[in-house]
């Protein structure tokens, strides 16, 4: 379900560049950030506001790997395994979290709350290894801090 | 001795807010522009000063600004590149989170100067605090007319938006970055015509790198010859912005002229390796550019002087590789990124880039064939040259760079299993 605020603002930005189909980027990452993901609905909703088919909206979709056509975990882990935070230990990371999760890179655990993904350099490679959740860049990353923070997630969840 | 320029602020606290940037002489150099100079001045004291950009090819920024076709009837867009995904960048992220005005400051003269009323900061889709820190400084210079209608009360209208990607290494390339923009996929197009002449929506577009347009204020305030004094070189000039980071003490981002050599800023800089370690090779900007050896580091981190040692300046990222590093892991890590960044709209890239990561795979577990590192040296010809943009190239080089000066190491993995570097 799209809400009436998020519609509402996805109809501004179809008015806020100099050419309309510049506002879907915008409005895919509103949609995203409410729903989890961008949903067969919402495709047919940004080709209304957008006056595009819903074949175009897909190619924009499927051509960024940011967006998702299916909901992930409630919690997204994306560690960064470029060549400076491997120097520093991403493998190890990576494999921490696989085990205590319990699911592989790609995956996420059968509860729906986390996902596991593998990810490009992030542009934080001073701070290496660098994992992001959610949003939130977690730099200088150590194995014993991933345990402490999934335990704390659990509870939360 | 060299001063910081770009950065010597960045340790004050709340520099994000408007009064502290401010107090710190902050939209002074805007004023002076728009009050003193005319915009073909200002081009022309970006070209005097020699300022080259600081995206990865080093284009002359006031030359690229003078193939802005005069008296065109459509409106002129300036796309800033904020895409920074080059692995082993990450010093527009640095600008951004610690000095935002300074960056709407760099937009603003530059935008004055090639009138450009509309500009957009294309920032990767990763950077959502950044994108955030962003939008509240121009949200910050909006309240105080310093963005709008007739800003700081002069005659000079301008408006900046933020667009955030959504992960894509691909739209870093400039008409990558158009089409962007214009909400499709981020494909190259084909130049000419170049963006200059007909970029975003079809009208004359500068797209410029964040670090490259923070040095334009300061150019208008100190003169082009102070700027072209900077560094003792009039190929080279100005401050730069260097990202190390691998095995070394202290990884992080530092300013210097461009006399600094990869040695000083690795063992002075930085403390020297982790762990004492012996240096094995160095990245010496980005992950697309060819692999430096210990021997060959004594060298000016400039355009030029590494462009003689066969590599590129490229984007600044200093990647650090020790002894007991795999090499074969680092080239099979390195074409991974690009088998999967490829936009594939051409077969030798798209193609490629598939094959290098697939054979370097098997390499790397133990499943290569002899004659392999041939085969890979002629994949990596075969993608040079005949592409829509670059990364194919960008792609090639390195791979080609770390089987030439590591062979015997690639070797020893196509005659036994396992690795037995670590
Ligand atoms: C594959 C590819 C990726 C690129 N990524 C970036 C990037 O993330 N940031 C950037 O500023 N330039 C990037 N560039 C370079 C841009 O195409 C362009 O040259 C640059 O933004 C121009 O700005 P400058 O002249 O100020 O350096 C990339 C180029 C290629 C071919
Ligand atoms: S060289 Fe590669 S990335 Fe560039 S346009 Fe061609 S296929 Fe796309
Ligand atoms: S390599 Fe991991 S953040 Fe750059």
């Amino acid at each position: 379900m799209i809400s009436a605020a998020t519609k509402e603002k996805v109809e501004a930005l179809a008015s806020a560049f100099p050419q309309r189909r510049s506002g879907l980027m915008p409005a895919l990452h509103l949609i995203q950030q409410e729903s989890g993901y961008i949903s067969p609905e919402a495709t047919v909703f940004l080709s209304q506001v957008f006056e595009l088919s819903r074949a175009q909206i897909h190619e924009t979709i499927t051509f960024y790997h940011m967006f998702r056509t299916r909901p992930a975990g409630r919690f997204i882990f994306q560690v960064c395994t470029n060549v400076s935070c491997m120097l520093r230990g991403s493998e190890e990371i990576m494999q921490t979290l696989s085990e205590i999760l319990g699911i592989q890179p790609g995956e996420t655990t059968p509860d729906g709350q986390f996902t596991l993904q593998e990810t490009e350099c992030l542009a934080a490679c001073g701070a290496a290894p660098v994992v992001q959740l959610n949003e939130e860049y977690l730099e200088h990353v150590t194995c014993r801090q991933i345990r402490e923070l999934i335990a704390e997630l659990r509870k939360e969840s | 001795m060299f001063t910081k320029i770009l950065t010597r602020n960045f340790d004050q606290p709340d520099l994000h807010e408007m009064e502290v940037y401010e107090k710190l002489g902050g939209y002074r150099m805007i004023r002076q522009a728009l009050r003193r100079h005319t915009p073909e001045e200002i081009v022309q004291m970006v070209q005097r000063s020699g300022l080259r950009g600081r995206g990865g090819a080093g284009f002359p920024t006031g030359i690229k600004w003078g193939f802005i076709p005069r008296n065109s009837d459509k409106p002129t867009y300036l796309c800033v590149n904020a895409d920074e995904s080059e692995p082993g960048t990450f010093k527009d992220r640095h600008i951004i989170l610690h000095d935002p005005h300074q960056l709407l400051e760099g937009i603003m003269v530059s935008a004055y100067a090639i009138q450009s009323r509309r500009a957009f900061i294309y920032i990767r889709g990763e950077m959502a605090r950044e994108a955030a820190i962003l939008n509240d400084a121009i949200a910050q210079a909006e309240k105080k007319n310093y963005l709008g209608h007739r800003i700081f009360g002069e005659d000079f209208d301008l408006q900046i938006q933020v667009v955030r990607g959504a992960g894509a290494y691909i739209c870093g390339e400039e008409t990558g970055l158009l089409e962007s923009i214009e909400g499709k996929r981020g494909q190259p197009r084909t130049k000419p015509p170049f963006p200059a002449v007909c970029g975003l929506y079809g009208c004359p577009t500068i797209i410029n790198n964040v670090e490259t347009l923070i040095n334009v204020p300061h150019i208008v305030a100190n003169g082009p010859e102070w700027f072209a004094a900077i560094g003792k070189d009039p190929r080279n000039t100005g401050p730069k912005l260097y990202g190390v980071s691998g095995q070394v003490k202290r990884p992080g981002v530092y300013e210097f002229d461009m006399t600094i050599t990869l040695k000083e800023l690795i063992y002075d800089v930085c403390g020297g390796l982790t762990e004492n370690r012996a240096l094995k090779g160095v990245i010496p900007g980005g992950s697309s550019v060819p692999i430096l050896l210990p021997e060959e580091i004594d060298v000016a981190m400039d355009f030029d002087s590494l462009a003689a040692r066969g590599t590129m300046l490229g984007s600044a990222g200093v990647v650090v590789i020790g002894e007991g590093t795999c090499m074969v892991r680092v080239a099979r890590r390195v074409a991974q990124f690009y088998a999967f960044e490829s936009c594939g709209q051409c077969p030798p890239c798209r193609e490629g880039t598939a094959w290098l990561h697939k054979i370097l795979q098997r390499i790397e577990s133990g499943g290569g064939h002899p004659g392999e590192l041939d085969l890979l040296a002629e994949i990596c010809d075969n993608m040079k040259s005949h592409t829509i943009c670059p990364l194919s190239d960008a792609a090639a080089m390195p791979i080609e760079s770390y089987i030439r000066k590591y062979r015997a190491e690639f070797e020893e993995h196509l005659s036994r299993p396992g690795c037995a570097c670590s």
